[in-house]
């Protein structure tokens, strides 16, 4: 019979610790700091940082030789590639232009994001167009 | 191995060792769960081909001729959602992927025998649930599900968008387990250069459904949730953008060409060894070439986006990536001909699939760069030249490489086998029936005719009804099939061992295969396909 190393428990308290001071730096950074145009990314890099940590010890992908280890990164890779370059393609989209006349109000059930820019204004997107 | 009396195939094989209804429908062999498979792809086919039909007989006239502008919107939704979900991505890895894989590896099954057999049922759940979409009204949306109309649509979307999330889960579990089968179970000298080319186009496409199925079902989920809780994710007039639908949509459904696609490449590599009596030129390139169409594969979805609305900067990224594609296809293609150049051809049925794979993979490749040609597409986005464009480069794609693999591979699964000549006159009348189908399509959509619509001008009439003469030749053809294989099945002549003489490593096994495939441990000492040896391998 093989003989099985016994693993502590410790290592997964000390996992658990770090994912619940993370959980409790997402309420505060949230909640009771205000971090303006950073509050998004902070929020994603905390979340990205709790992931890893679930994936590498509570499923146990830290113990996995090297062509299992692969699945992670590769995961991140792709959903990066969904999320880049659908991102990319909205802010390089064109802003229609609106007929003289047509006052804001005409749309007022939509975010402002996505309302028409009116004739003149400046366009806010990074490229072309 | 035991041979039965006065035959040289085992006496007991997967078919005979129990023949109870229970023991098929309990059944962990990989081999059993790949003919229930067949079983239901085949199935998927036939009522696709159903619904084809319809369509080609209203279209036989400018005017209404057998059915109403309503029902020809379901009848198209129907067909789409049926051969795409149903019958061509599940067809070859779930049907020969997992009759053959493990026998190709020198394993005595997939890595999971008890998930594979829930991949089956988690299909046919799936598939029952969409097809009671279909008996229950119906859809009227295409099989792409577009936002915003689909998230309005009265007709009974939600089950269809439910069922084929569903699907979804059989094609990741599949997926999970061939690649831990690959990894995992692969026989003594079965070393990574040595792995058969279908084995790695089905691992190639298990990666691509793993990696990108998430997303199709998450995207699923969002219409039914947009369509029942009325949330605005993709309704403008909520605030959603439709064009983010898309991105989604295509993030999975582009790839998913290749993920019906590269099993077919697989296909064609051993069908084009085996009859050509060559290993395949250049084994890792047409290897590598896999990965890098499944790679490339995911950069490209934007190119269904051009007339979308789409950035113009995204648009041209994804006009040039899409056509490195075609640089990685054309690897696979010239390999395939350098290989058949100066073979010992032996033009057997499955070798004429291939010849007609190739042609149509060219066609349908070629007019592919074309239409990933910004410029090109604003003309022809969304009208025949893109239908006729992707029935050659999916559908007959996938068709021929069905055929061929069914061919190919009846005598290994059944152990007997089929008339030749008919299957010829089947296969000639299949790939002449495909061509005059689709080949008037491509004028048509240049002329201007839009896809999905019930009436055109009149000029365009002789199109339409050579068009509906091709799509009788094929239903013809596929009759014949099913009656000579069918026939077959009972009076065909029993098969010998290795009735191609090949040197693939599924041959090493029984033909029908033992219950566990082997019944010794096989050694694989020579390379796949090696024709120096003039004796075929030793079955095991």
């Amino acid at each position: 019979m093989a003989e099985e190393k016994k693993k502590s428990a410790w290592g997964y308290v000390v996992v658990w610790g770090a994912l619940t001071v993370l959980t409790v730096a997402t309420w505060v950074l949230g909640t009771k700091l205000k971090l303006g145009a950073f509050s998004l990314p902070v929020a994603l890099g905390l979340a990205v940082m709790k992931t890893v940590l679930v994936a590498m010890f509570f499923m146990h992908l830290v113990e996995q030789p090297g062509a299992r280890r692969v699945v992670l990164p590769v995961s991140a890779v792709f959903l990066c590639l969904l999320l880049g370059v659908t991102l990319l393609e909205v802010m390089t989209r064109i802003r229609m232009s609106r007929p003289d006349g047509i006052e804001e109000e005409l749309e007022p059930r939509r975010p402002e994001s996505t309302r028409t820019a009116p004739p003149g204004s400046g366009s806010k997107r990074l490229m072309g167009n | 191995m035991n041979l039965a009396a006065g035959s040289n195939q085992p006496a007991i094989t997967y078919l005979n060792h129990e023949t109870t209804v229970r023991s098929w429908l309990l059944t962990r062999d990989h081999k059993r769960i790949g003919v229930m498979f067949l079983v239901g792809v085949i199935f998927a086919l036939l009522l696709g081909g159903i619904f084809a039909m319809a369509l080609r007989i209203e279209l036989l006239t400018p005017g209404p001729t057998v059915m109403a502008p309503m029902t020809y919107n379901r009848m198209f939704t129907l067909h789409g959602v049926t051969m795409v979900w149903l019958f061509m991505i599940p067809a070859i890895p779930s049907a020969f992927g997992n009759f053959v894989l493990p026998i190709m590896l020198g394993a005595k099954d997939v890595a999971f025998p008890r998930l594979n057999l829930a991949s089956f049922y988690i299909y046919l759940a799936g598939s029952l649930l969409t097809v009671f979409g279909m008996l229950w009204s119906g859809a009227d949306t295409g099989w792409t599900f577009y936002t915003p109309y689909s998230t309005v649509s009265p007709t009974t979307v939600t089950p269809i968008l439910m069922g084929v999330f569903i699907i979804g889960f059989s094609t990741i579990i599949t997926g999970l387990n061939f690649i831990t089968t690959v990894h995992t179970l692969r026989a003594p000298g079965m070393h990574w250069t040595r792995i058969p080319l279908f084995v790695w186009t089905i691992y190639g496409t298990s990666v691509i459904q793993v990696v990108a199925t998430p997303v199709l079902g998450m995207v699923l989920l969002l219409v039914a949730a947009e369509r029942v809780l009325g949330m605005g994710i993709f309704d403008p007039s909520r605030g959603g953008d439709p064009v983010l639908f898309q991105h989604m949509f295509w993030f999975y459904s582009h790839p998913a060409v290749y993920i019906m696609v590269l099993p077919a490449m697989g296909v064609i590599t051993e069908v084009v060894c085996a009859y050509s009596r060559k290993n395949i030129f250049g084994y890792k390139m047409v290897a590598a070439s896999t990965f890098g169409i499944a790679f490339v594969g995911f950069f490209t979805w934007g190119h269904h986006m051009f007339v979308s609305g789409q950035s113009t900067f995204g648009s041209g990224v994804f006009g040039v990536l899409s056509m490195l594609v075609a640089i990685f296809t054309a690897i696979k293609i010239f390999n395939w001909v350098a290989t058949l150049y100066g073979g010992s051809i032996d033009l057997k049925v499955p070798l004429l699939y291939v010849l007609g794979f190739i042609f149509l993979l060219m066609f349908g490749g070629m007019t592919g760069v074309a239409v990933a040609t910004t410029s090109l597409d604003v003309h022809w986005h969304d009208t025949y030249f893109v239908v006729a464009h992707f029935h050659y480069i999916m559908v007959g794609a996938v068709l021929m490489a069905f055929l061929a693999a069914l061919h190919y591979w009846w005598p290994k699964m059944f152990g007997r086998l089929y008339p030749e000549r008919w299957s010829f006159l089947a296969a000639m009348t299949i790939i002449f029936g495909f061509i005059v189908t689709f080949l008037p399509q491509f004028l048509l959509g240049n002329m201007g005719m839009p896809r999905r619509y019930y009436e055109y001008p009149r000029e365009m009439q002789w199109l339409h009804v050579l068009s509906t003469a091709g799509a009788s030749l094929l239903a013809f053809g596929f009759g014949l099939i099913a009656i000579y294989l069918l026939w077959s099945l009972r009076y065909g002549a029993e098969a010998p061992v290795n009735a191609w003489g090949s040197r693939g490593y599924e041959w090493y096994s029984g033909s029908p295969p033992v219950p566990h495939n082997f019944t010794e441990a096989p050694r694989f000492e020579r390379e796949v396909h090696d024709y120096t040896v003039a004796e075929v391998p030793r079955v095991y």
